[in-house]
């Protein structure tokens, strides 16, 4: 073995003395920024293209949608390719009978991150319950009853994507509700109020706006009322109204039929203006 | 909420990394440098490799969750991209210089090793056998780093080691 020591030792020799350039140190902390910028850019460019053909699809599903029915009914059927959060029908449960019906159409998040994962969890677990429970109704009321669940995209954006969620259950007249929830693209978090807002005061605050609002639409339209509005003309915001973020990024304060009017003036939508909230926001240039 | 924390979080251990990784080329920037040389023979490849290298492992920081070793975890990513060029020059039939070394038989061992000569050597030294050579008795590398540099068992590292040094004492008698 003492030979191959020798040798071994007489090729490390040879190694070591191979040159080394003059300023090596520096030369390769310059590879290191370059190498940096280059991730940097690779980044930014597949973003970039995540974000634009996202844009490209829903822009040509949205006017495809719009266009046509069928379409409408088709599109909700095929996924889209590539990295964007698309949503499609995860899965439709379905019963019908002559006179009665149900039908939940689940939306799924085509996403890979763990808010995707979590929020299409709860879209199974409760459009099953929903099904479960028209199917109960059928059972229990023998006839005429039909539900029906839906979604729609109002905003996918790359800050926001706002589903909402309706369930429909027609008997004699029509009942519906909705369930919005707002996913913040770029935290990954729902949002909610109590996040969104430094402290409950924000209450206060919605409750004024929308007073005031639903005031000046009683003027303008002497035939709409709020019977959620107090004797004295006061309108207070119960705890966790349902919201979303629209296009605009504004706050919209959202009400099922029946549930601050008649059920004749259907849902009821007050759109926030940003400004007026702007110094409660826990960061002020949220929705900017 | 935990979204938040856990972005925070990996954007920090980008940033350590990154630190980590700087802290490397500091101290190591000749070992890099002679690794990625004994596969290159050129200065200007190496240093292409070496930047290779470098945005390879920017691109990981934010894939890995944990780094164990974080030095192995680097040159595991030098070696790869130094074969992957080595390998991919070796198909262009540009190597003249090679075939101009010494052949073997005119290696005296009884007096130097020439830079060329230890050259001709390792390129007729067949993976991983080279590398284990190169890291462990040139760059002074554990058993242990280099099992996970070239993702081998401990003792399969030890064995071909000692089979390539075999293999070397017959070669150069």
């Amino acid at each position: 073995m003492g030979g191959t020591k020798k040798k071994i030792s007489m090729m490390n020799q040879a190694y070591q003395a191979g040159e080394i350039p003059e300023q090596l140190e520096e030369e390769l902390f310059k590879r290191f920024v370059i190498a940096k910028k280059k991730v940097k850019v690779k980044r930014q460019v597949k973003k970039a293209s995540r974000i634009s053909l996202g844009i490209a699809c829903s822009a040509l599903i949205l006017f495809a949608s719009v266009q046509n029915r069928d379409f409408r009914v088709w599109a909700t059927e095929i996924p889209v390719l590539g990295e964007l959060v698309s949503i499609i029908t995860g899965k439709t449960y379905s019963f019908q009978e002559e006179k009665a019906g149900v039908s939940i159409a689940v939306p799924k998040i085509m996403g890979k991150e763990e808010i995707h994962d979590q929020l299409n969890r709860k879209y199974l677990a409760e459009g099953q319950r929903a099904y479960e429970e028209g199917m109960k109704e059928i059972k229990k009321n023998g006839q005429q009853i039909d539900t029906t669940g839906g979604y729609r995209i109002l905003v996918n954006d790359e800050r926001f994507l706002v589903i909402d969620r309706s369930i429909e259950q027609t008997i004699a007249s029509t009942q519906t509700n909705n369930q919005f929830d707002t996913l913040d693209k770029q935290n990954e978090v729902i949002v909610s109020l109590p996040l969104l807002f430094k402290n409950d005061d924000y209450l206060i605050a919605l409750s004024k706006e929308i007073e005031e609002q639903m005031k000046n639409r009683m003027e303008k339209n002497p035939e709409s009322t709020y019977f959620a509005l107090e004797d004295n003309g006061s309108f207070l915001l119960k705890k966790d109204p349902s919201f979303y973020i629209n296009k605009e990024h504004q706050l919209v304060i959202f009400f099922d039929k029946y549930e601050v009017a008649p059920g004749a003036m259907g849902t009821q939508e007050f759109i926030i203006d940003t400004n007026k909230i702007q110094s409660l926001l826990a960061d002020p240039n949220y929705l900017n | 909420m935990s979204n938040i924390f856990n972005r925070i979080a990996k954007k920090q251990r980008v940033k350590y990394y990154e630190s980590q990784l700087e802290q490397l080329i500091e101290t190591q920037y000749q070992k890099m440098y002679r690794i990625a040389y004994s596969y290159t023979h050129s200065s200007e490849d190496a240093l292409d490799v070496i930047q290779d290298s470098f945005q390879k492992a920017l691109m990981d920081f934010s894939k890995v969750k944990k780094i164990d070793h974080f030095q192995a975890w680097f040159y595991k990513i030098l070696v790869r991209t130094a074969i992957d060029h080595w390998r991919k020059n070796k198909r262009m039939p540009l190597n003249f210089e090679l075939e101009d070394g010494p052949g073997l038989e005119f290696i005296d061992f009884q007096n130097d090793v020439s830079y060329m000569e230890l050259r001709e050597l390792l390129s007729q030294t067949p993976s991983p056998e080279r590398e284990i050579i190169i890291l462990k008795f040139f760059e002074g590398f554990t058993l242990k780093e280099i099992a996970h540099i070239l993702n081998l068992n401990e003792n399969t590292v030890k064995t071909k080691m000692y089979r390539s040094l075999d293999n070397y004492k017959e070669i150069l008698k």
